[in-house]
């Protein structure tokens, strides 16, 4: 092996990265002394790496013919606009379950906060809870009115008695909301203004149905009322 | 796909991953630490990563892997000037399909001489080894020319 088959060995292990150290530190150093040496490595060099990307190229070629020799039907296409319809319909469906769930409950006011009431609590007349509710009394407003006797012992142990002006009594209607410190809560309807009242009797519409009828003959046959609407939402 | 690529540039990338890890497992001392696939999709993804940054465009969703299995490339198309780079194209397509077979044997699969005369059917590996020098001899002619 003549020199210049020496040197073109040594460049090849260059490249191959086969050097020890002590011939890397050496290959280094004739470079920086050896301009002939340095000029044959950049030549191999260029040679080296194209002979790398011809093989390279070749490869992919192969692997395209193999490729092509698959028939493609047995693949899936890929097809990302496919992924994104999926992913905006599901969105869709999403945000409207989620819209009608909260309409649902906003409608059927579970938006509303119910007053805690303490064991032992009174209505009052002045309570903005009641509103309309009066604590009942003897002086009789004008109007038909449901619960109109303080002294119905029946109801003496109810915390307050309550009486309703109500004008329109098939307007009256009456929904359970809770349950809390041992009174249940009520919002009733009538009227066209809604009110929330807390009571021990967990039946007050039929209660307030039944005075209807027993305690004012004129009312009992005048008035029809019936509850229109009842949801148990009682949290024991 | 989901990256300002195409169909055709997918499997574009794809065979040049392939490509490297042909590379990677003919490279003495490589181990392959990790499955094939999750391989094959680290250096697909920094190819286009790389392809991307040439065409300046910026990528959106390659977050995965990032740094789980970063596999160093080395950018090799740059090494070799343009303007050699066509002369030696040409000149090794004049080369000898054996000759080109024979180097690519040495430089590219890094296969030993012993080998490359096993393979090659040299009668011994100095055979190789001097029917090598004369292909490299025969392909500068062709540079020069």
């Amino acid at each position: 092996m003549n020199s210049e088959e020496q040197d073109i060995d040594l460049i090849e292990r260059f490249f191959r990265e086969e050097l020890n150290s002590e011939e890397l530190n050496s290959f280094e150093q004739r470079i920086k002394t050896d301009s002939a040496f340095a000029g044959e490595v950049i030549a191999m060099r260029d040679i080296f790496y194209s002979v790398k990307a011809n093989a390279r190229a070749n490869l992919k070629l192969e692997l395209a013919a193999i490729q092509n020799s698959i028939p493609q039907n047995d693949f899936k296409k890929y097809n990302p606009n496919k992924l994104k319809i999926i992913k905006w319909v599901s969105g869709a469906v999403i945000v409207a379950a989620v819209i009608t769930g909260i309409s649902f409950w906003y409608i059927n006011g579970g938006h509303k906060t119910i007053r805690s009431f303490q064991s032992g609590d009174t209505l009052e007349q002045t309570d903005s809870l009641i509103e309309n509710a009066t604590p009942g009394n003897s002086s009789t407003p004008p109007g038909p009115t449901i619960i109109k006797d303080p002294s119905d012992t029946s109801l003496s142990r109810y915390k307050a008695d309550i009486r309703f002006e109500v004008k329109d009594p098939e307007s009256f209607k009456i929904r359970r909301l809770g349950f809390e410190n041992g009174l249940y809560k009520f919002e009733i309807t009538a009227d066209g203004k809604t009110f929330e009242v807390s009571n021990p009797n967990p039946d007050l519409d039929k209660v307030l149905l039944k005075k209807a009828q027993e305690g004012n003959a004129a009312l009992k046959d005048s008035i029809t009322m019936q509850p229109l609407e009842r949801v148990d939402g009682i949290d024991n | 796909m989901k990256n300002n690529g195409l169909e055709e540039d997918a499997g574009d990338v794809f065979q040049d991953g392939v490509v490297v890890l042909f590379e990677r497992l003919n490279s003495p001392g490589f181990v392959l630490s990790c499955s094939i696939k999750t391989f094959l999709y680290a250096v697909c993804r920094n190819i286009w990563l790389k392809k991307l940054r040439i065409h300046k465009q910026i990528p959106t969703h390659i977050k995965d892997f990032e740094n789980l299995y970063d596999i160093p490339m080395i950018d090799e198309d740059g090494i070799v000037s343009h303007q050699n780079k066509d002369k030696l194209e040409n000149a090794l397509k004049q080369l000898g399909e054996r000759c080109q077979k024979l180097l690519e044997s040495y430089y590219f699969l890094k296969h030993s001489m012993k080998q490359i005369a096993e393979n090659m059917q040299y009668t011994n590996e100095d055979n190789a080894k001097n029917q090598k020098y004369k292909c490299l001899q025969q392909l500068k002619v062709l540079i020069k020319n």
